[in-house]
């Protein structure tokens, strides 16, 4: 059994390149690319549980679901289900190009996906304040309709129609959290929390229950980082490496800083862009205060050199 | 003792198809609760379970969206309900064992099967999936979308996809690991993912699906379990078995079941065939055990003589 841990969030770039590969066979091909990279960490002695983005992946579930059930009547998918569809699916690209990995390395590496769900707090402040949108855009007919019948929270979107938004609540628990550990422990490389993981909320009795939410797949990862005492996170995303003043012509790339210095960067609030950078520096942040020894954010192709320090942004506690 | 619990996918969906995923959903807490004799017993217990209704609707939705969203292929179309049933199950076993006091872990496992491609009769489109169609619908996909159908009697025209025997498990060692510690286990839903070995020998999908009777007898043989449980419509018991009435009991033996197949082979469907043929394979070996139960006698199986009950032939 293997000592050195690491998480791996990756993000959705990973999984759809842009509007031109979006079909399924281009999903496995991009898929491909990123699980050569895992390898290379597997083949240098890390064990390595996976978190994956689904914003695309869902949109296309949803999407699905709404022209079939308005041209044919099938059946509608609610939004915990959507997630678990495309774990399944995702999970089932990232486990068989992976195996492929192994096996043409020679490396002997049991793989597999774990469905996953992730506790929220029922009294989480983001239920109160839904802002996440999700779906296809709707006539305000139709979107007033909805919150009725379905009880959706709807808002208009700068003159391009009304879509309906839910709330993107704070992990608070990876439920197959000792499953993950048994697999870990036993050298398996585990996918999990995809798309930040199926959301759930338990009732006073402790019963499980889904919600239509969203968990940010960084903020899962670095949780289920912590629950089975990874030493690394890595954030594999669009850029290299993270800037300060992102954009701006005073722009400076970095290369490696403290826990003390990304909370300061993240404190002043002008670095990193809303809903992306700062995200992801949150997450590295609380994975580095509740013991995670070292995080990267870097992009897929980079990952090797990352952590040999060549490259990519490290946060250090 | 060790047991695969193997349920039908008619079982994991309401009777009334409009009801959608919230039927779906509280027909797998049914199911599940009607486990809950077997883990007070402390069983071993993994879970592998059929697709064909959520399979269907899943390839039926990509098709139909097919002008606005990429189609998804046959075997993703697996893997997504693998996430979304395993999702229902794991949630209603956990919610089940807290609610009984006991302390298990539960977590379903994306599975991929290695189809045996040397059985030409067994690609052919034989497994039926998704929605029922009249006959008039039916003939209009079948012209416009090439779709083959089978007629299922009293439901109507079902799509029909090839359907494989299984030859090796993928994910069998984290399995093992898991139920080495104690975890239920979630598995080889729709009967895996249907997968095969390409030129280059790189693992790559089939757009088909996998007999899961077979999956579950060649998972019970990997992991040397004792006893399988079928849960299967009692319609579809008694259609085979027309011996056996409601709250009846029939024992085979393998030598009697084999012999039982042989006679009314014309008179078994195609997934109760496969079934049984199954059986025959798992109690080649001694001691072992199938039960062929409904869901109402879940609750009381290995404690009442209740179903059908296949043996190994004594020693």
């Amino acid at each position: 059994m293997s000592e050195k841990i690491a998480v791996i969030a990756i993000g959705g770039n990973s999984l759809v390149k842009d509007k031109a590969h979006q079909s399924v066979q281009d999903q496995f091909q991009a898929i491909k690319e990123t699980s050569s990279h895992i390898a290379d960490m597997i083949q240098d002695g890390w064990t390595v549980a996976i978190g994956h983005g689904n914003g695309p992946q869902v949109g296309f579930v949803l999407r699905r679901s709404e022209i079939a059930f308005k041209v044919e009547g099938v059946h509608e998918v609610p939004l915990d289900v959507c997630g678990a569809d495309t774990q399944g699916a995702t999970g089932y690209g990232l486990q068989q190009n992976l195996y492929n990995e192994f096996l043409e390395r020679g490396i002997q590496k049991p793989v597999a996906t774990v469905v996953t769900q992730v506790e929220v707090d029922r009294d989480d402040p983001a239920f109160q304040n839904p802002v996440k949108p999700i779906g296809s855009f709707m006539d305000k007919a139709e979107a007033m309709d909805k919150k009725a019948k379905d009880g959706w929270d709807v808002v208009e979107d700068a003159g391009r129609g009304w879509r309906r938004v839910v709330p993107s609540p704070l992990p608070k628990r990876v439920v197959e959290e000792p499953a993950i550990k048994q697999l870990i422990g036993g050298g398996t490389c585990v996918i999990t929390v995809g798309g930040g993981g199926i959301p759930v909320v338990a009732d006073e009795s402790g019963k499980l229950q889904g919600v239509a939410a969203v968990i940010d797949k960084d903020y899962a990862s670095s949780l289920l980082g912590n629950a089975i005492g990874a030493e690394l996170l890595i954030i594999s995303t669009a850029v290299e490496k993270v800037a300060l003043n992102f954009g701006k012509p005073d722009e400076k790339w970095l290369d490696k800083i403290t826990l003390a210095e990304a909370k300061a960067y993240l404190a002043e609030g002008i670095h990193f862009a809303k809903g992306s950078m700062a995200p992801k520096m949150q997450a590295v942040i609380w994975f580095l205060e509740r013991g995670g020894k070292k995080a990267i954010i870097t992009n897929p192709e980079n990952i090797a050199k990352a952590l040999r320090g060549e490259t990519g942004t490290t946060i250090v506690a | 003792m060790k047991v695969i619990v193997t349920i039908d996918g008619e079982l994991l969906v309401s009777n009334v198809a409009s009801r959608g995923l919230q039927g779906q959903k509280e027909a797998v807490e049914k199911i599940v609760d009607s486990l809950s004799g077997l883990l007070q017993a402390e069983h071993k217990i993994t879970i592998v379970h059929g697709n064909g209704p959520q399979v269907g609707n899943m390839l039926f939705r990509g098709e139909i969206a097919s002008h606005a969203v990429p189609p998804v292929p046959l075997d993703v179309c697996g893997a997504d309900t693998q996430g979304a049933t395993g999702y229902f199950l794991q949630q209603s076993l956990q919610n089940l064992l807290r609610r009984n006091g006991l302390k298990r872990e539960v977590t379903a496992v994306v599975t991929q099967v290695l189809i045996d491609e040397t059985d030409p009769a067994m690609a052919a489109p034989i497994k039926g999936v998704g929605p029922f169609f009249d006959v008039e619908r039916a003939q209009k996909y079948g012209n416009t979308r090439s779709w083959k159908f089978i007629m299922v009697p009293g439901r109507g025209q079902q799509r029909a996809v090839p359907a494989y025997l299984p030859r090796q498990i993928l994910e069998i060692n984290s399995m093992r690991c898991l139920m080495e510690n104690k975890t239920i286990v979630i598995c080889g839903g729709g009967g895996g993912i249907p997968v095969r070995y390409d030129a280059q020998g790189q693992l790559t999908g089939v757009e088909a699906v996998v007999n899961k009777s077979h999956t579950a007898t060649l998972l019970a043989n990997e992991v040397q379990a004792d006893t399988i449980i079928f849960v299967s419509q009692w319609e579809k018991i008694r259609q085979a078995f027309p011996q056996t009435v409601k709250g009846e009991f029939a024992r085979f033996t393998l030598t009697e079941l084999k012999e039982f197949i042989n006679q009314r082979k014309d008179g078994l469907t195609d997934s109760m065939y496969l079934k049984l043929q199954a059986s025959c394979k798992f109690l080649a070996a001694p001691g072992k055990l199938i039960c062929i139960i409904p869901p109402e006698q879940l609750e009381g199986v290995l404690i009442h003589e209740c179903g059908i009950q296949l043996i190994s032939d004594p020693e």
